[in-house]
């Protein structure tokens, strides 16, 4: 080897080491790129971590149910009709049930009334979840967790409770086992969810739905109603109490009842809403109709006059009157002697498509609808003729019910303005504004005159309560029972509205055959019934609704008014 | 000095790892405080309503009656009972109290609308 060889040499070396160095920084380089890189990307996670906060944390608060919650309901002046408790259900997990013979044994002493033979089938046949029992007081459910048994489960499942229990069960209605609403207002919840939300007001935690009823008013009518019933010997009985002016039912009774804690007594047919879903041929009440038709279109005056001395004979059929004066009578004395002769020729003399599109006006003729659903349609004659015009006068041959009954009646009594019935709470201005005006307000002020002077002279003076101006007219229907007007089997109803002077309230009672018995003096007609039940009504709930009473020398004055205007 | 930094940055590192575990258990256990308060909250809620149903089951008027009849001597309020306040004068006021005979007969009050 040269000298210059071992230069040439170490010059090769040295490149080659310098061109090394050089890689050598670069891929350093490199390195530190990628692992800054690598840093900044977790420690850029770390950072949104930490600013958009902790995953949903497990464990939390969730719904464990799997019936619905409903929204809590309240009456008018927010005392508790129906709210959603917890209650548990016990179930099996066939999967997990070692010995199907003792749990059935010891599942069973505590709950008594366990069918043994369908569970072991069940758990026999079941995948993971075979329910035993719902709606577990605490202590059962206690009894069943200290026995220890491996496969036995609980929920969590609200319950539907009402505290009044069979006191607003008409109109309050009941859930099925899954808390589903099946009747009344719980039904008309289910079916228009958004109802909740407006009334109890965006952002509140506990939905709930406010009633236009009144729990005092309601649990007066059906007090009074139920000892009407027993002291009367009637089969079932029914009222209902309405504002005039916002047309907000206050009370609707009817019994038999049931409690909606015990939904299987619902289906008892007995025990069916008769104000809304029973129809019936309502007698002389449907006098205020005809009359007020007379009057509305000018067909008669308070001061016209019908010959009554004789009955009217229509074919076979006769028309006579009950409290027969024989002699002419007077528009008013129709009314208050409650004169069929006189309310026929009444309607005859408005003609028999005056008459029909009169009572059509007033809603009479169509179904009514109301939140609780649509009421029973009328049974109106399919041939309108001279005899039915005659005949519906005094309240036969038309079948109605009571509730689109009073409903037709709130234009006769507030001035004239067709308010229809509502279960939701409503104001009067909103409600008057709101509908139409279907009779003249002259009508409304004589027709409370009638009334007043009903209550005052005529069939109805034990229906008046001290103080509280009552007005109203007695019905009388005789009940077909075998294809023949019977008279024995009566339903005998009260219209009433109060006080006359500045009408507030209407109050319609009616009372199914009603026997003669001593407290009404051995009759049973609605004067001895139907009118001293409404007067007992209306003396408990005129101070709850805030009717001032007014005593005798104001009693005297309006009833000298009402005298001299006739 | 490069070394000098390393050692810094160590215990740095360990500083902050300590740190971070600490907040992460403390935000832990207040997640844990919040399940079992959310939980506290639904109980109260639960028993609530179970008051109130409670009470309300207590207060039904049909109850209210009975036990009114059977224990005080108090009757309907009668009209005559009934005042409105504009109707209350100063003679009312004049008036001698009522004595204790007539306890039994409840006093007029006003209306309240």
């Amino acid at each position: 080897m040269t000298e210059s060889d071992a230069a040439k040499t170490d010059v090769a070396t040295a490149r080659a080491e310098r061109a090394y160095l050089a890689r050598s920084r670069y891929r350093y380089r490199f390195a530190c790129l990628g692992f800054a890189i690598a840093f900044l990307l977790v420690g850029s996670r770390l950072v949104v971590l930490g600013f958009t906060g902790v995953l949903p944390s497990q464990g939390g608060v969730h719904d464990i149910s799997t019936t619905v919650h409903r929204p809590d309901i309240f009456d008018r002046r927010g005392r508790l009709l129906a709210t959603d408790i917890k209650g548990a259900t016990v179930y099996a997990d066939p999967k997990r049930v070692i010995d199907t013979d003792e749990l059935i044994e010891q599942v069973s002493s505590v709950l008594p009334g366990v069918d043994s033979r369908d569970l072991r089938q069940r758990i026999k046949n079941g995948r993971r979840f075979v329910g035993i029992r719902r709606e577990l007081t605490p202590k059962q459910q206690a009894e069943l967790y200290e026995l220890g048994l491996p496969g036995l489960g609980f929920i969590q499942e609200y319950r539907r409770v009402y505290p009044v229990g069979a006191t607003a069960s008409q109109v309050v209605g009941f859930v099925d086992v899954d808390n589903r609403g099946l009747a009344g207002m719980e039904q008309f919840v289910d079916n228009n969810p958004q109802l909740a939300m407006l009334q109890s007001g965006p952002g509140q935690a506990d939905e709930s739905v406010t009633l236009s009823l009144d729990l005092g008013v309601q649990h007066v009518l059906r007090d009074e109603l139920r000892g009407a019933m027993a002291t009367y010997h009637a089969k079932a009985a029914a009222g209902v109490v309405i504002d005039v002016h916002s047309g907000e039912v206050l009370g609707l009774a009817s019994l038999p009842d049931y409690d909606p804690n015990h939904r299987e007594q619902a289906l008892d047919k007995d025990r069916v809403n008769r104000i809304g879903s029973g129809v019936y041929e309502m007698g002389s009440i449907f006098k205020v109709f005809t009359v007020a038709g007379a009057l509305d279109t000018g067909t008669a005056s308070l001061r016209s006059s019908y010959d009554a001395s004789q009955p009217i004979r229509v074919g076979s059929f006769t028309i006579r009157d009950f409290h027969g004066k024989n002699r002419r009578l007077t528009v008013p004395e129709i009314f208050i002697y409650s004169s069929n002769i006189g309310s026929a020729k009444m309607a005859v003399d408005m003609g028999v498509d005056g008459h029909r599109a009169f009572l059509k006006r007033l809603g009479l003729l169509t179904r009514i609808r109301t939140e609780l659903g649509d009421g029973a349609a009328p049974i109106v004659p399919k041939h309108w003729q001279k005899l039915n015009t005659m005949t519906i006068a005094f309240g036969h041959g038309l079948s109605v019910t009571p509730l689109q009954l009073a409903a037709s009646t709130l234009p006769l009594v507030n001035g004239g303005i067709g308010v229809t019935p509502t279960f939701l709470p409503r104001s009067r201005e909103e409600a008057m504004a709101q509908s139409p005006r279907v009779l003249k307000s002259s009508t409304s002020d004589s027709m409370l005159k009638l009334m007043r002077l009903n209550v005052v002279k005529g069939t109805a003076k034990r229906a008046d309560a001290e103080g509280y101006r009552v007005g109203g007219k007695t019905g009388t229907a005789e009940k077909v029972v075998g294809g023949r007007y019977s008279t024995s089997a009566l339903l005998t109803s009260f219209l009433a509205a109060f006080p006359t002077d500045a009408p507030e309230y209407l109050v319609l009672v009616m009372l199914d055959e009603p026997q003669r018995v001593a407290a009404s003096n051995g009759h049973a007609t609605a004067g001895v019934n139907a009118a001293p039940t409404a007067r007992k009504i209306i003396e408990r709930i005129g101070p709850i609704l805030g009717v001032a009473p007014k005593l005798n020398e104001d009693k005297r004055q309006f009833d000298d008014k009402v005298f001299a205007s006739y | 000095m490069l070394r000098f930094v390393n050692i810094c940055l160590v215990l740095a590192l360990v500083a902050l790892a300590y740190v971070n575990y600490q907040v992460k258990y403390e935000s832990r256990g207040i997640d844990e405080e919040i399940v079992s308060l959310n939980k506290k909250i639904e109980d109260e809620r639960d028993a609530i309503a179970v008051l109130r149903a409670e009470w309300s089951l207590l207060n039904r008027p049909e109850r209210l009656q009975r036990l009114a009849q059977k224990h005080l001597k108090l009757g309907d309020a009668q009209p005559r009972q009934l005042l409105t306040l504009e109707s209350v004068t100063s003679a009312d006021f004049a008036r001698p109290p009522l004595q204790a005979d007539a306890a039994a007969t409840p006093q007029a009050k006003p209306i309240a609308r």
